[in-house]
Parts: structure tokens; sequence; C-alpha cells
């Protein structure tokens, strides 16, 4: 039953990904590197050695956390874009508090910045929860605007306050090694962080949450029918702003990990690279199911992964990985339509529904 | 002498144009009952057409077509994702910021090496008007983009008001299905309407790039789009609601720019901030209350409190003078913020935002 349930989004992604691999061996072939050395550069990149397929996995955590807040809060009908700022307050957050951990036991150094990033996230994403719910301003608008006040708010903090006393740079101190997310000691170069372990945990908790809880229940509820949900008790409202604020959660947490399971042990201004959009994109590719998006949060690490390591041997600039991950979102969303019209149903109702309460006032259309 | 000179302005001027032009293409779009959220992919799109075009000839004339044709692209994208395929808008927005991004960084730093720095548009003076002073410098003596800005503004709000167009054109945002009866085409009107926002999009970006700085930086729109969407919604989607906010994000900007400069905060700075809090109460008033009662009607609400608390705190600052300085990035984030205050304690909306923006038309066919 969920093997047929399954099928036929297993097929579009695999169809999406053959469409994207056709636009990337194109645009390779324009710019005159054989795709043949493009894809075995790539491979080698991403998965050829353990060190790689450490990387690879550990930067497909923060993806999956982004992705997993956009599907809490999609399925609560609130489609905010504010994830890119969620991920630097979180992380900015985590870095305030992780400096000043240096003295505690490590897990308990650890367990406070995950804790400072959710926070961070959270609150972060209150303000667009606020300004939703008490001032009626749409939360894609405000959540745009505040990830823009994010980015410089981050780099007034590695210029200002946050800045380390070692060098002129802009970038904090290192982290205490206290704080630092340990590492499989396996893997050399120590590449396979243990927030692996979030992938599976974080997904199944999305899931039982939304299946399983009462609370769960009531998010869908306020993201499927306002005036249903209303009569049945439930506050459409409140579900919107929990949504919002949990997603919001979840990308500051992304963000701690980022910096406390990335690669350098210091925050840079530039420490969110891309994350929160593509996070987006992980959701829609996996058809916002938690579970599918681990693999799809895979496929995008490996792209920004690979894309680096094209840049690396074969001189190809990584924002060919953007081309493709925004490539693939327009794929994605055009395959949807043509499944769904396969199927002989109209595909529109459900984001339809999801936008009503968008537009103030909803209407019907037959 | 002050900050507040004639080229004080003049830059003010330059910064509003392509905000206004993009944020009018927007708003056409979105009377149609189209959002598209993507408008920041689509003005970094003309920008790079646009550079490119001008890297390739030479030609300024060409290089804005170019810019133009790259948001008609675009344009043409969303109306395809949104109104054949009936997607999400706002997902397919984020599609297109995404594409937007990843392309142009890509293209430009694959194709267009070295970069070219061209020469900005030349200065054009109006005889005899140009000769007022203040207003003359500042309105009459600009570049052909921002005369051309100016007369298609006229144009839209004629063609909105006067013409049987552009009341078919409202219909649609607000009840396709009533004017789809009354044979009104939704589909064209929508599709001419999400191609008239990608036009001016494209042209707006085009003079970021070669008409104003005359390079192509990635990234260079640095959030004009959002700041363009966000003029939509505080204007009420309505032409001088749009007007006023444009103005207000242009001259936050050009302050910020100039404070850059200097350093310390002058006198007047406060003193133009107490008065702009000041007026936006008394307006706010006005409008709520209605009447000749207005000054001594109702309690106040909890935002003209916190705002007489600034008014107090703004007053002290003026008479103090304090010689604070801030770092230039919480400059840089200034007009974001204020695009959200401005958002936030407009209060109950004077207009609604058309009743079926960002809900797909189901053709019912039989």
């Amino acid at each position: 039953m969920l093997m047929r349930q399954q099928l036929p989004r297993v097929l579009i992604t695999a169809g999406v990904i053959v469409a994207a691999a056709l636009i990337a061996s194109l645009i390779l072939l324009a710019s005159g590197v054989a795709p043949a050395a493009a894809v075995s550069a790539f491979w080698e990149g991403t998965f050829g050695n353990s060190a790689n397929a450490g990387t690879t996995l550990t930067q497909a955590v923060p993806l999956l956390l982004v992705a997993l807040g956009w599907i809490v809060a999609t399925r609560a009908g609130r489609l905010h874009v504010g994830y890119p700022g969620q991920v630097i307050a979180g992380g900015a957050l985590a870095t305030a508090i992780g400096l000043h951990c240096g003295g505690l036991p490590g897990p308990l150094a650890v367990l406070a910045t995950a804790l400072a990033g959710i926070a961070g996230g959270a609150l972060w994403a209150g303000l667009t929860a606020w300004l939703w719910a008490s001032r009626g301003v749409l939360e894609i608008i405000s959540s745009l605007l505040l990830n823009l006040v994010a980015v410089q708010v981050a780099a007034w903090l590695v210029r200002g306050p946050l800045q380390g006393s070692a060098s002129q740079d802009p970038q904090t101190d290192n982290f205490p090694l206290s704080t630092i997310w340990p590492s499989f000691p396996g893997v050399p170069g120590q590449t396979l962080s243990y927030d692996v372990v979030l992938l599976p945990i974080c997904a199944v908790i999305v899931v039982l949450l939304l299946s399983r809880t009462v609370f769960g229940f009531g998010l869908r509820a306020s993201g499927g029918n306002g005036e249903a949900a209303r009569w049945s008790g439930i506050d459409p409202k409140r579900g919107g702003v929990a949504a919002i604020v949990i997603s919001g959660g979840f990308a500051g947490l992304a963000g701690a990990a980022l910096l406390f399971a990335g690669t350098a042990p210091w925050m840079s201004d530039g420490f969110e690279a891309g994350v929160g959009f593509n996070g987006i994109a992980v959701a829609l590719l996996a058809g916002n199911s938690p579970i599918f998006a681990i693999l799809t949060a895979i496929v995008f690490a490996s792209l920004n992964v690979g894309g680096t390591a094209l840049q690396a041997t074969l001189d190809v600039p990584s924002s060919l990985a953007e081309v493709l991950q925004g490539a693939v979102i327009v794929l994605v969303l055009l395959a949807a339509v043509l499944a769904g019209r396969r199927r002989g149903r109209t595909p529109a109702t459900q984001p339809a529904a999801a936008t009503k309460s968008l537009a103030l006032v909803g209407t019907e259309e037959v | 002498m002050g900050i507040f000179d004639v080229a004080f302005l003049v830059s003010a001027v330059t910064i509003a144009a392509p905000i206004l032009l993009a944020a009018t293409g927007e708003l056409v779009s979105e009377r149609a009952g189209v959002l598209n959220v993507g408008l920041e992919g689509v003005m970094l799109t003309g920008a790079f057409g646009g550079y490119l075009v001008m890297w390739g000839t030479g030609s300024l004339v060409l290089g804005f077509l170019g810019g133009m044709i790259a948001g008609l692209l675009f344009g043409a994208i969303m109306a395809l994702l949104s109104i054949e395929a009936k997607v999400d808008q706002i997902v397919s927005g984020i599609a297109l910021t995404l594409l937007g991004y990843g392309l142009t960084a890509f293209l430009n730093e694959r194709f267009l090496v070295p970069s070219r720095t061209f020469e900005p548009l030349p200065r054009l003076a109006i005889p005899l008007l140009s000769d007022i002073p203040v207003i003359g410098p500042v309105l009459f003596h600009q570049d052909v983009f921002i005369y051309a800005t100016a007369i298609l503004l006229v144009l839209v709000v004629l063609a909105l008001s006067r013409t049987t167009w552009g009341i078919n054109l409202k219909a649609v945002g607000e009840s396709p299905i009533s004017a789809d009866a009354a044979g009104v085409g939704v589909r064209g009107m929508r599709w001419a309407a999400v191609l008239f926002s990608g036009l001016c999009a494209g042209a707006a970006g085009a003079y970021l790039s070669i008409g104003d700085v005359g390079v192509f930086r990635e990234g260079m729109t640095g959030g004009r789009g959002y700041l363009a969407i966000a003029a939509v919604l505080f204007g009420g989607w309505r032409m001088a609601g749009l007007g006023i906010a444009a103005m207000i994000f242009a001259v936050a900007d050009a302050t910020q720019l100039r404070l850059q400069a200097i350093g310390v905060i002058p006198r007047e700075v406060w003193v133009a901030a107490t008065i702009l809090v000041v007026l936006g109460m008394v307006l706010g008033r006005m409008r709520r209350g209605g009447g000749a009662r207005w000054l001594a009607s109702g309690r106040p609400t909890g935002i003209e409190v916190a705002g007489l608390a600034l008014v107090v705190v703004l007053s002290a600052l003026v008479l103090i003078s304090p010689s604070i300085t801030l770092p230039v990035s919480l400059w840089l984030g200034m007009p974001y913020l204020l695009a959200l205050v401005a958002l936030g304690t407009e209060g109950k909306r004077r207009h609604r935002a058309p009743t079926a923006l960002a809900i797909p038309y189901l053709r019912s066919e039989v």
C-alpha cells in the first residue's frame, strides 16, 4: 500500500534528476567541459571516498532541518520564506553562547549550542509570526525583509561585538573545543559529524508530530480550512503562529549545525551559504514528505559538494550547482502538474487551499 | 552643508526610480491576481541581461532592450508556472529567485571575463524647467530612464482607471469567474499582466547594472525586488500609496548612504525622524477617525503609545545631539527595517488585497 503511494513520487523524482542531468551536461558542453570528465570528478568529490562522503552527509543535515521546518509550516498553511534569516539568527545566538561555554563538559556544551540555535531561530521567526497574527502583515513579505535585516546584523556582529581578537578578519574567535559537535573517529579527516543521526530522528519526529498528535492535527486543520478548524474549536491563528515558530526552531538548529559541525570552527558573515532557500527546494523535491526529504537533502548536498569539486578540478564555476538547484525546482513543479494531469485530477487543489488564507478573503472557484 | 541637500534628493530619486518601476509592474500583475514573489530574481536577470548585451555590443539602447527581454523571459516562466501549470505562486516565485541568482552568477563568472565597466546613462537637462531652484536639478536634470519611468507611471494609472482593459484587468484579479462569464479572457489578461511585470522588472534591473553603476555584480539587486513587493503591499494596491512607499524607502536608503560617509549622526537626522513619526501618527489618526474630531476621538492605541515614547526619545536626542556612530552594516539594514515597521504599524488596511490574489483560476470545462 505504502509502496503504491510512493511509486509515482519516486518516478517523478527520478525523472527530474534525469532532466536536471541533461541540463547540466548541456551547460557543461556549452562551456567546453566533457560531461564524462565532469561526472567522474563529481562522483570522486561527493561519494568517491569516505572523507568526501562524510562531508556530503554532514552537509545534508542543515538542508533537511530547514526542509522539515518548511514542511511543518506548509502543513499549517503558512508559506513563509524566512529560513535564511532564521538560520543566521540561530547560528549567531549559538555562537554567542558557544563562545562562553568553553568551561562546560562536552555534552552539556554541545547541548547548549544546539538549544541556543533553536531559540535564536524561533525568536527570529517569532517576529514574522507576530507581524502576521496581530498586525496582519503577509508572512512572506515580512520574512523576506527580515532575511535582509538578518544578513546585515550578522555582518555587523562579526565586525563588532563578536569579532575575534586574533585577527582583523570579519570572523569570530575559534569555538572552544568542547562545543564542537563530535564526529565519527573512523572517517578520515573527521568529516562525518555525529549530527547525521538527526537525519532520521528529526524526520520521524515530524512525521509522528503531524500524523499522531493532537497538536499536529490542529496544525493541519488550521492549514486546511480555517473556517472548519474554527468550528471544531481550533484557533487557526494559534496553529499558524506555532508552525512558524517551530519552523524557525528547525532553521535555527540548522544554523547551529552549519557552524558547530561545519568545516570551519568560527562564524563569518557568509556562513548561511544559501541553505535557507535550498532547504525549501529539498522539501519541494520530496513532495513535502519528511522521510523522502532525507534522500533529497543528500542529493542537494551532493550538488553543493560536487559543484565545489568541479570548480577545483575542472575550473567550472561552482555556481553551476545553484543553476541546477533552481532548475530542479522548476522541473519538480512542472512534473507534479504533469503527474496530476495524468491521474485526471486537478493538481492545484492543494496549493490553492494552502494559499487561500493568504489572499485575506478567499473565494471558491469551481 | 547639511546632509539633506540637493545632491541627497537627486540620489533619492535615482534610488526610487527602479524600485518604482518594478513595483508598478508588480502592481499590475497583482491586480490581475498573480503574486510574483520572484521579482528579485527577475530584476537580477534583467540586470544581467542588460550587462550581457552591453558587454557584447557596447550599445546602451541594445543593452536596455536585452535587460527587458531577459525580464520578459523570466516573466514568461512565471506565467507558465502560475497560470498554465497552476502551481502555487509563492513556490514558483522562490524557484525564479533561486534560478535568477544561480544563472546570472554562473554565466557572469564563466563567460563574461574580464568584466567591463560602462559609463552610466547621461543626464539630460530639460530646458527652462531645469533652471528652477531645487526642483529643477532634482526632477528635470535626470537620465532618460527616470523620465521614461515617470511617463510609464502616468500611462499605467490612466490605463488602470480609464480604459476598459484596465477595468477588465482588475475584474480578473477580484473575481475571475465573473470576469470569465462576462467574456473577459482570464488567461490572456493574466499572461499580459505577468509579462508586463517581467518587462518592468527587467528594465529596472538593467538600469541598476548598466544605467546607474555601469557593471554587473553577483546578487547586485540586493533586495530591491523585495522592497518593490513591500511597496505594493504598503501602498494598499493603489498607485498613490505605492509612490509614497517607494519614496520612503528611497529616502531611507539615500540617508543611510550619506550617513555611511559622514559617520556621526548629525542633529538634523533626529529632527527629521521626530517630524516623520509625529506626521505618521497624525495621519494614522486622521485615517481612522475621519471627520473633524479626529484629534480628540478615541483612546490611544498601543502603537500610538509606542509612537509617543519614540517621539520623546527622539526629541531628547535632538536636544542632546550625542555623537553616535552606527556601523555600516546596520545602516544597510535600515531601509528593510523601515519597510517592516511601515507594514507593521499600518494597522487596519484601508484597501484590501485583490480577492483572487495568489489563487490560480480553474476554469470548469465541460
